[in-house]
């Protein structure tokens, strides 16, 4: 392949079968939610309980990245590099934000809820923005303009 | 075509699909690698032990399901490598279309 326009429209095509495979469903982006949001609610347990909210949930994370692995063949971290990592570094952003602020309900004003009602809105957000950085990573892929 | 600013690991059509695939995930397995350059074990194989040796990606034995496979991920070297290997091929696609314009 000594043309270099050919060796690009190569290196599309293979970014275009990549997008092909990049489909996770909606369950999948779910668990990711209910994850986060359970995460925030366990903040609202008394004593150490927090702690174990916080096992579990790190335990959800290591067998979701396990079926990731075993159905699709790969692997994609959230946090790679390219279009999706500055929304991944805003969703994070908001979810730290409205965590520190039902912590702060809680120790500061005494409203052990606060991290509970927190849950609610982090695991309905964390699900959309698992739905649409897949579409950012998709899009990134299909219309790749060759950048490595 | 100039061969300046192209890296001669990378340029082969197969090496250059596998490493941009490889680049958009934290890890890749060899079947799914295969499967989507549509190529035999062996040639894989091949291009894999080449890309490894340069340390462009790393290569990960693991046990699943009673079965060793082999998971792929392109090192900080081998990114690098692939981007300015894409960059010669843009620069000199660019020139070929001016000349031929």
């Amino acid at each position: 392949m000594d043309d270099p326009a050919e060796a690009l429209a190569a290196l599309r095509a293979a970014r275009r079968r990549m997008a092909g495979r990049a489909r996770w469903s909606f369950g999948r982006h779910l668990a990711v939610g209910l994850i986060m949001g359970i995460l925030i609610a366990s903040y609202s347990l008394p004593g150490a309980l927090p702690l174990l909210g916080l096992a579990l949930c790190l335990a959800a994370v290591v067998l979701i990245v396990a079926r990731d692995r075993r159905r699709d063949g790969f692997f994609v971290s959230g946090y790679r590099p390219g279009r999706t990592r500055p929304f991944t570094f805003a969703l994070l952003g908001c979810v730290i934000g409205l965590m520190l602020l039902a912590l702060a309900a809680r120790h500061a004003l005494g409203w052990a809820w606060a991290p509970l009602a927190a849950s609610v809105p982090v695991a309905a957000l964390v699900t959309w923005g698992s739905l649409h950085w897949e579409r950012i990573y998709r899009r990134e892929l299909e219309d790749a303009e060759d950048g490595a | 075509m100039s061969i300046e600013g192209l890296d001669p690991l990378i340029h082969p059509p197969a090496r250059l699909q596998l490493m941009a695939l490889v680049a958009e995930v934290t890890e890749m397995e060899f079947a799914t690698a295969r499967a989507l350059l549509d190529v035999s074990d062996s040639v894989l194989s091949k291009h894999l032990a080449q890309l490894a040796a340069a340390e462009y990606l790393a290569l990960r034995k693991a046990t699943a399901d009673g079965r060793q496979r082999t998971w792929i991920a392109v090192t900080a070297a081998g990114r690098k490598a692939f981007a300015g290997h894409v960059a010669a091929l843009q620069a000199l696609a660019g020139l070929a279309a001016k000349g031929g314009s």
